[in-house]
């Protein structure tokens, strides 16, 4: 615990003030126009500014008072993040069935009770289920395998 | 018309075999994911948000409505037999429901409930019929001015009413009404903020926004806190069978929490969440067993329930009449009427009442199936409860990339899931509410296009829209609203600084 300032709203107020400041600069290559005739850049201009000002308002509810680091966990967001990654990039190589496998066993390393037994079961099944539902069953128009792109 | 034969036109549309085997659909997979613990309904709307892309826009609400309600139905059971909310909104329940299972009564509980919630969403239903027709008469009139300061009030009252820091609500709202405004500008077409991606054209994917940041951040944070698997009672029939004394002590409650629902569904910013705990605050204060609540008192949960389902119905009532949604399950809902290209709003009465009258009464029939999903079929959701998250949320992620792509067959959609995904989990471990950003993200556009229509009209002359009578009481109760946030937050400022000194002592 940090007894001078809350890493939480610390944080949280840095990122608002850079949003807004993103979205402020962003504007600037937009025409301002006049307030009865806005362009395009009117709005987005004012929306960067009051998320600066709230940004600023929350940096100032982090000082002086205690607080925690927020706990980030590495395994569960890599393993998500990596498996939806994972099936992006296979999706149009390989088709849904060999996505989905490798979705599902990339997703299940974010859990550390899973035994590769279980891994393999759920992956496969899932891949057959998605298949015969979304391919076989629905017909959206998804490449099943890579002979089908 | 005659308010009798929409009712009537209503009920035809809603029991024609598509719709009706739609909104059992919608019903059925509302209750498995609400009966799952850290799936909400939110998620499960947005889960299957694209399955409905291809069907008429009728059927499609029909069946995303079943499932927003089928799963606060559903939350319910895991509240009471697991202490694990099902859905936010279903937290109040574990309070008296989960001592009801250690009492081995988890079926009273369970039916209890379900008759709560029927009723909570009778009622609901009712509100909708009555008060629809006149709000939006009322709002015909409304000009781009009245539009504005409505979008307004709404965006400021969620993000200040329920939240216990309103400066981050706000910024939530500014950072969606930012993200809203990407994509190809309305009235000069210029591209904005697209970085020379041509399916940013069209702006943010909404699904891919409401999935990232409520689905895959959900199962983040799931997955990084271990949840036990506490052993699961059998649930029959005859043990769902209440006392005499239960019996005579539940009208009262539901009948309460019911109005308590209706009423804060109906707002812009309270919704469900805040009428269970009023309704539970309110029967504690008037029940003469006051010391048995929180060991298993039958009214602490009968008035959550009632008032959740009225809440969900009632919630309608803004968002069909004047296009405003009052939570982010409304506005994935709303959502859903604008990618089969109807605008919600008064003229939605007139103009489809068909999609008005007919969802209006799926919700009734919608209700009906989940009284018999949850009293005779009980058994099977209890079961449901014991296959592990495990194996659960590999699915999940697979069903949401599945989604995603298929909407508009764009890989890129996929890389926006992903990206919002990891914002939707910096974002709540900076314990900011995420529903403001997807209600500030569905309504920005709507404002800005309102505001720059406003400002031609009056050339500029921001003061006509304070002089203008409905206009100018909005804009004014919007300021009161963000005057008392002020006082909020300096009043929280004290109270953890008083925090501070205390905890300096030892």
């Amino acid at each position: 615990m940090t007894r001078h300032f809350d890493p939480v709203e610390l944080l949280a107020g840095l990122l608002i003030v850079a949003i807004g400041a993103f979205f402020f600069i962003g504007a600037q290559d937009f025409s301002m126009g006049t307030v009865a005739r806005m362009g395009p850049g009117y709005v987005p201009r004012g929306l960067g500014i009051i998320g600066i000002g709230l940004g600023l308002v929350i940096l100032t509810g982090a000082v002086r008072v205690p607080g925690y680091w927020p706990h980030f966990s590495f395994r569960a967001l890599a393993a998500i993040l990596g498996s939806i990654a994972v099936f992006g990039v296979l999706l149009i190589q390989v088709g849904l069935v060999g996505a989905t496998l490798a979705a599902s066993i990339t997703a299940m390393m974010g859990n550390p009770d899973a035994g590769w037994r279980m891994i393999a079961i759920t992956s496969v099944v899932l891949a057959l289920l998605c298949w015969v539902l979304f391919v076989l069953l629905l017909q959206l128009p998804i490449p099943a395998f890579w002979w089908d792109l | 018309m005659d308010i009798w034969s929409n009712i009537g036109d209503g009920f035809s549309t809603a029991l024609s075999v598509t719709n009706l085997s739609y909104c059992l659909l919608g019903v059925f997979l509302g209750t498995f994911f609400g009966a799952l613990p850290g799936i909400g309904s939110l998620a499960a709307v947005t889960m299957l948000l694209p399955i409905t892309y291809y069907l008429e826009p009728t059927t499609a609400l029909v069946m995303l409505a079943g499932v927003y309600y089928g799963a606060e139905y559903g939350g319910s059971i895991s509240s009471i037999l697991l202490n694990l909310p099902g859905t936010p909104s279903n937290a109040v329940t574990c309070l008296d429901g989960y001592p009801m299972t250690q009492q081995g009564r988890s079926g009273v509980a369970l039916f209890a409930t379900t008759i709560a919630s029927f009723w909570g969403g009778t009622f609901g239903i009712v509100m909708l019929y009555t008060l629809s027709p006149m709000i939006a008469q009322w709002a015909l009139a409304f000009g781009p001015a009245e539009y504005f300061a409505i979008m307004v009030f709404g965006l400021v009252a969620a993000a200040t009413v329920t939240q216990d820091a309103p400066a981050k609500g706000l910024a939530m709202v500014v950072v969606g009404m930012s993200l809203g405004t990407v994509g190809a500008d309305l009235t000069t077409g210029v591209a904005r903020y697209d970085f020379g991606n041509f399916e940013l054209h069209d702006g943010v994917s909404f699904i891919a926004l409401a999935m990232g940041l409520f689905g895959v951040s959900e199962i983040i944070l799931s997955i990084s806190q271990k949840i036990d698997k506490p052993f699961i009672q059998a649930v029959t029939l005859r043990s769902m069978i209440p006392t005499r004394d239960e019996v005579r002590r539940s009208p009262m409650p539901m009948l309460r929490g019911a109005g308590i629902g209706a009423f804060f569904g109906a707002l812009p910013g309270t919704g469900p969440s805040i009428a269970t705990f009023i309704g539970y605050a309110l029967e504690k204060r008037l029940s003469p067993h006051a010391d048995q609540f929180g060991k298993g008192a039958i009214e602490g949960i009968m008035s959550p329930e009632s008032a959740n389902n009225a809440a969900v119905q009632a919630a309608f009532i803004p968002t069909m009449t004047l296009g405003i949604p009052g939570s982010a399950t409304m506005a994935v809902m709303m959502g859903a009427l604008l990618i089969h290209g109807i605008q919600p709003g008064p003229q939605l009465m007139s103009e489809n009442p068909e999609i008005f009258w007919g969802l209006a009464a799926s919700f009734w029939i919608g209700n009906v199936l989940l009284l018999i999903l949850n009293i005779p079929l009980i058994g099977l959701w209890v079961r449901l409860l014991k296959v592990p998250y495990g194996i659960l949320y590999p699915a999940v992620i697979c069903f949401i990339c599945i989604g995603v792509y298929t909407v508009r067959t764009s890989a890129f959609d996929v890389g926006l899931v992903l990206f919002f995904g990891f914002a939707g989990y910096v974002l709540r471990l900076l314990r900011f509410e995420l529903a403001p950003l997807l209600i500030g993200f569905i309504l920005g556009p709507m404002v800005e296009a309102n505001f720059k229509r406003a400002m031609l009209i009056y050339r500029g002359d921001f003061m006509t829209l304070l002089e203008r009578p409905i206009s100018g009481s909005l804009l004014t109760l919007t300021g009161l609203l963000l005057l008392w946030s002020v006082w909020v937050i300096i009043r929280n400022r004290r109270e953890r600084r008083q925090l501070l000194v205390g905890g300096a002592d030892d």
